[in-house]
Formats: structure tokens, C-alpha cells, sequence
């Protein structure tokens, strides 16, 4: 049990970043992330930890999506319209905003296991926990890796061009 | 595998940069990217690809958190919760905190039987009766035609489909409790409900009212009964009285977390089987529409979303107990430092498979405890073990009150990238444009996380950066900070030496910055800006 403690100090950093990367909620994130380690303190043993962690997590999320798409449209509203009433005076903060938007697209814009493949590597899981997680075959993440990360790059760039396009005429 | 002559493909490519290739190939790859160019442009591209992927998905983690306006407490503070401490919304007016008989007990503990009183005074009161214990254990024994503890994991599923009307009443108002867009339900429809339950099931000799799961486990509690009536009640009675009383207990919190996928991956079929049934049982009764709409709704939110409603488990469990005739170990599990209830900590009995989780409010209850001094162990995410020592007696009530503290400071000066570090500031140290990472360190006080880094601009300067964040949800400081988002702080430890200037401002995420060195406020700014 104080297993779970260990668990807890060495992966929550690592799952929430990834569950706000896949997510774009830092709210849900912490949530998912949150239960997560309820499940894993009720879990006897865990072999693979790290894969185990991040599968869970991916299957909570896939449960809330299933479910509560349309709660999820509601705190979207919500969010945009509080992201009205924050006052952002710095331009650096602005354009980390700016960055960060497109970047969401960019992401939201790859399919849903490029995604994944994607957000679990760059939280260091190995190709073997990464097959693991995604129930895919281990000689496939590099490809899977591969183009995911190629369609990010292409996306993030190609929206940035967009957006820059967009200020040259605003 | 790979021959020098054939060109290495994409998906190889990411893998031998990723390390992820089998040695074998791994020299096979590198033979050939020495010798080839086109790979070798490929190799270079995928290099590109991987860094600014990594750098576009690092730009995805200043989402703020805690944006939510007005809901039901934001999840940051349950993470903080786990980190440190809880940081709970304030308790609706129906938790234990106003059941004032009850709260002045703080600590629930029962031995023999349970008697809910009547809803109308608004309190919960239990009496200890051991006596009462019985005549139900006959009514049960009666109804079931005799014990068959054999069947125990079979009979606790199949009320559950019987009954789901006694069971939705109860577990109604939990989830209704858990819903972010809570003002849209009628509260007081809540505590009434919950109420009313109770009483049916004392007057009813413990058949009336009974949730599902209660009947599910009557053959146990008839042999424990028996026992108990008596007098030849053994410890392997207790035992297996006990063991029913844990498997109620799952399956009351079943509701909160039926995400078979997740337990049927960790190979907890039976469990799974019975979250299942548990679940057929829950979509079953003709509820109003819109509250089974919520429902499931809520649930997704999960069960800590600061349900205000008491978990039905403890509650129930203590009602299994009361026909077992063993002794029982009740309490409440608070946060040491703000005195606030905690939920989901495990209690254990040292020495045995006994345990339990406190509800939402931080109630526990452990029944079937072989008398005598017993240890209990307390756990939960975030805070430090611990044990304690509880006289148990078949005479009066058994409780305890548990107070944990936060996990231990991490000592200042060290690089660390735990846990605190991770609730607090969502990544591990901060990399600024430029600046080499020197040292970072996490610190935590009872109302904040503080993570010092130090940072060298070049050879012998350096500068600091001190990022505090506030662990307790408090609205009012956040509104205090939003009001003031420049408010510079005086950095928490004494600056290096030297003309040292420092500037403050907050994150996006709410941290409190400060960044201090033997710079200029303008070039120390120009640093601020690379900060991510």
C-alpha cells in the first residue's frame, strides 16, 4: 500500500501531463488522474506499473468520453466564456496562449492512436509499454510514431502559417 | 533483418531514435545510415520531427486549471488534497457536520446493532444495542431457510437485481451530490431521501428497507447471529462475517466506479462481474428521467468530485454489522492539519485481510474485529502513514479518530521531481530558453508548494526562481490574485549576494513567481519572457 505512495510521487506528474496534453482540461486531467491512483490502492499487484497507470487512465478517459460528451460541451462553453474575463496583459502570455491553441489543434487534428502513441512516449514510456497500453503491436509504434509525429509538425505549421496569414491582413 | 543495401524506413527511423530497436537491427540501421545518404537526410528530418513534436506538446501543458466558475470544487484541489491535504468545498448543510449528536461523537463506533433514528429531528444517531441483533438474525435465518455460507460471492450479487429499488433511494442522492451542475438539482430533495432510508430499514427487523446487498450477505450474518445468539460465536465466524461485510462494502462503492474496462484489465474479473451486475441493478428501476441522465453524468466525474453526500458504504457495512455479531471498529479519518474529514483512505487491521475506505466524509467502519487491542493502519495518497492502537470490546463502542499529516517535507536543497512537485506545478522543473537547469528543489508547507530553481545565465551568475504554488483551494486568494496578477513577493530565502534585483508576476497557472539574481529588472524581464 504505501506501494501506492511510490506510485503516486513517481508517476502523477508524468500522467497528468499527459492526460492535459490528450485532453486540453487540466481539470479532467487531475480528475482521471486522480482515480487512477484510487484504482491502483485497490489494486493488488500491478506488474508493468507504468503501463498499467497510463492504461487505466486511458480507459477512464474513454469511459467520461462515452458518457459525457455533452457535460464536456457544457465546461467547454464555460471555459470559453471565462477565458473572456481573463485579463492576459502580458504578450508573452498571449502569445504562449496562441501557441498552446494551435498546438491543440494540431493534436486534436491526428488520429486518436497516433495521439496516444505520441503523448505516451513523450512521457517516456518505452515502445513495449506504449503496445501494451494501446493493445497495438510493438513493431508498429515506430511507425505509428513516426507518422504521428510527422502529421503534428505538418498540422502545427500549417495552422501557424494560417494564423500568421490571418494578423498580415488583420 | 535489415540489409546495408535496403533503405531504412520511417517508422524504423523513429524507432532506432527512440532506442527502441533490438541490437540486432539497431547496428544494422546504424551500419546503413553511416553509409547512406538519403537515409542519413531521413534520420536528420526525424530528428526534427521528434524535437518539435516534443516542443509542440510541451506548449499543451499551460492549461490553466480551476476555470470552472462557481461549480462544485475544482479538481485541483483534489489533486492538492492528495498531495498534501484536502482542500474539501464547504460541507452542505446535510453532512456530518450538522448532525451535531453526531459530530460531537466525531467518531461513530458501534458494537451489536445500528438503529437509524427518524429523519425528522435532521440527525443521525446510532444507538448500541446488541441485544436488537437477534431477533434479525432469526427474521433472517427464518427467510432464507437456514444458512449456506458457501454461496456467499453468488447470493451478494443477485439482490442487487432483485431489489434495485431499495438500493436506488440510497444511492440516488450520492450521485446527485456529485454533479458539477449541482444547482440545477433540487437539493433538498437529497438529505430527505437519504433519511428516509434508514428508518425502514431499523423497523423492519432489517428486511424492510434493506439495500440489495444487504440480504445478499443474511447468510453469513445469520451464522454470525447464530453464533452470537448463542454464545459459540468463533473468530472464524467473525471472520467470515467480516469478509462478507467487505464484499457489501464493495459492491455499496461499485456505483462510484463502474468502469469495467479498467477492472477487467487489472484481472479483477470478479469484481468486475459483480460492478457489472451491480450496474444492471443501478440502470434498472424506473428512476425520473432526468436524474438517471445525471447520474451518468456524474459518475464520470467520479465519486470524489466532493460528493457531499455520505457514501452509503460505511453506512451499510455497519448496518451488515449489526446482525454479526462480532465487534466493530468505527472512526473518522481527518487531515491532521485542517482538521478536515479525508476520503478514500485505506484502514486496515494489522494483521488481517480487515479493512475499509472512509467515505466521503471520512467515515470507516470495520466490523467482525476479534476483540482486543488492535492496530489500525491508515493510508492515503499524500499523506504519511499511520497507526494506531484501538482497545476493541464486544461491551461498548470501539472508535477511533485519526488525524494524518501531510507526507514530510522534502528537504530543501536536493533536485527533486516528485509527486509535490507534480501536483503542484504539473511537470517536473521549468527549462527557460537559454539557462542551464542547475538545481531544483520542491518544498511543501501546509498551505503551499514551493519549488526553488536555480538557473546560470552564464558562468558564476545565476538567478533563482521561486514558483509557490497555493494548495488550498481558497477562493478568496485566488480572487485576491486575480485581482493583484503582478503582485511582486518577496523571494522566501535570502537572495544570493551582490546587487540583486528581483521581479514577480503570476503564471497562467496561478503560481506565485518570483525571479531573482544579480541582474538588471530588464534583463531579469527578458528572462521572464523565455519562461515557459
Amino acid at each position: 500500500m504505501t506501494d501506492v505512495e511510490r506510485l503516486f510521487r513517481t508517476y502523477h506528474a508524468t500522467l497528468v501531463r499527459y492526460l492535459t496534453r490528450r485532453l486540453g482540461d487540466r481539470d479532467w486531467a487531475e480528475e482521471v488522474a486522480q482515480e487512477t491512483f484510487v484504482r491502483a490502492l485497490r489494486q493488488e499487484t500491478i506488474s508493468n506499473e507504468r503501463a498499467w497507470l497510463f492504461t487505466v487512465a486511458n480507459n477512464l478517459v474513454r469511459d467520461d468520453a462515452r458518457r459525457d460528451a455533452r457535460r464536456r460541451r457544457h465546461l467547454t462553453l464555460l471555459r470559453e466564456e471565462h477565458k473572456d474575463d481573463v485579463v492576459e496583459p502580458e504578450p508573452s502570455a498571449l502569445e504562449r496562449a496562441q501557441e498552446a491553441a494551435l498546438a491543440r489543434k494540431a493534436v486534436d487534428a491526428l488520429a486518436e492512436r497516433d495521439r496516444m502513441a505520441l503523448l505516451l512516449r513523450e512521457e517516456g514510456l518505452d515502445y513495449t509499454e506504449i503496445a501494451e497500453a494501446l493493445q497495438l503491436s510493438v513493431g508498429s509504434i515506430g511507425t505509428t510514431l513516426s507518422r504521428a509525429r510527422r502529421r503534428l509538425v505538418e498540422a502545427y505549421e500549417a495552422l501557424q502559417a494560417g494564423a500568421g496569414r490571418r494578423e498580415g491582413n488583420a | 533483418m535489415l540489409e546495408n543495401t535496403a533503405h531504412v524506413d520511417e517508422g524504423t527511423i523513429h524507432a532506432w531514435l527512440d532506442g527502441a530497436l533490438p541490437p540486432v537491427e539497431r547496428v544494422a540501421v546504424e551500419a546503413h545510415v553511416a553509409a547512406c545518404a538519403a537515409c542519413a537526410a531521413a534520420v536528420a528530418e526525424a530528428r526534427g520531427l521528434i524535437a518539435a513534436s516534443a516542443r509542440i506538446l510541451s506548449s499543451l501543458d499551460d492549461v490553466p486549471a480551476g476555470v470552472i466558475p462557481n461549480a462544485t470544487p475544482v479538481s485541483v484541489e483534489r489533486i492538492m488534497a492528495a498531495a498534501a491535504q484536502p482542500a474539501r468545498a464547504p460541507a452542505p448543510a446535510w453532512t456530518v457536520r450538522r448532525y451535531a449528536p453526531l459530530a460531537a461523537a466525531a467518531v461513530i463506533v458501534i458494537v451489536g446493532s445500528v438503529v437509524w433514528k427518524s429523519a425528522a429531528n435532521r440527525s443521525v444517531a446510532m444507538v448500541v444495542a446488541p441485544e436488537a441483533a437477534s431477533p434479525v438474525a432469526k427474521s433472517d435465518v427464518a427467510a432464507t431457510g437456514g444458512p449456506s455460507a458457501d454461496a456467499a460471492p453468488v447470493t451478494v450479487a443477485q439482490p442487487m437485481i432483485r431489489e434495485p429499488q431499495a438500493r436506488s433511494p440510497l444511492s440516488a442522492p450520492v450521485d446527485a451530490g456529485k454533479l458539477k451542475e449541482a444547482d440545477i438539482v433540487p437539493k433538498p430533495v437529497v438529505p430527505s431521501m437519504r433519511l428516509a432510508t434508514p428508518p425502514r430499514e431499523a423497523s423492519g427487523g432489517g428486511r424492510a428497507g434493506a439495500a440489495g446487498y444487504a440480504d445478499a450477505t443474511k447468510d453469513q450474518r445469520a451464522r454470525g447471529q447464530l453464533g452470537a445468539a448463542t454464545g459459540n460465536a468463533t473468530n472464524s465466524l467473525m471472520q467470515r462475517s467480516a469478509g462478507a461485510a467487505n464484499i457489501a462494502s464493495n459492491i455499496a462503492s461499485s456505483d462510484a466506479e463502474k468502469k469495467a474496462p479498467v477492472d477487467a484489465l487489472a484481472g479483477k474479473s470478479s469484481n468486475a462481474k459483480l460492478e457489472e451486475l451491480a450496474k444492471r441493478s443501478e440502470s434498472a428501476p424506473a428512476r425520473p428521467a432526468t436524474q438517471l441522465e445525471r447520474r451518468d453524468e456524474s459518475v464520470a466525474q467520479s465519486r470524489q468530485k466532493a460528493s457531499p453526500a455520505p457514501s452509503t458504504a460505511p453506512l451499510r457495512t455497519a448496518d451488515e454489522k449489526q446482525r454479526a455479531g462480532g465487534a466493530a471498529v468505527s472512526g473518522v479519518v481527518l487531515d491532521g492539519a485542517t482538521g478536515r474529514p479525508l476520503e478514500a483512505a485505506n484502514v486496515s487491521l494489522s494483521g488481517t485481510q480487515q479493512h475499509a475506505s472512509t467515505n466521503s466524509v471520512g467515515e470507516f467502519f470495520i466490523a467482525g474485529v476479534s476483540p482486543g487491542t488492535q492496530m489500525l493502519t491508515v493510508q492515503r495518497i499524500g499523506f504519511t502513514a499511520v497507526t494506531q492502537s484501538v482497545e476493541v470490546t464486544n461491551e461498548r463502542a470501539s472508535s477511533a479518530t485519526i488525524s494524518l499529516s501531510a507526507l514530510a517535507t522534502q528537504p530543501s536543497g536536493t533536485t527533486v521531481a516528485s509527486s509535490v512537485d507534480s501536483a503542484a506545478f504539473g511537470s517536473a522543473s521549468r527549462a527557460i530558453e537559454g539557462l542551464l537547469l542547475l538545481s531544483s528543489a520542491t518544498s511543501q508547507t501546509t498551505g503551499s508548494v514551493v519549488r526553488r530553481s536555480i538557473y546560470e545565465v552564464r558562468p558564476g551568475v545565476q538567478v533563482t526562481l521561486v514558483e509557490t504554488r497555493l494548495l488550498l483551494a481558497d477562493k478568496a486568494s485566488q480572487a485576491r490574485r486575480e485581482q493583484r496578477p503582478n503582485r511582486a513577493l518577496a523571494p522566501s530565502a535570502p537572495p544570493p549576494p551582490g546587487a540583486v534585483h528581483s521581479t514577480g508576476w503570476t503564471a497562467r497557472d496561478g503560481s506565485e513567481m518570483v525571479l531573482s539574481g544579480p541582474l538588471s529588472v530588464a534583463e531579469l524581464q527578458t528572462i521572464r519572457g523565455r519562461i515557459p
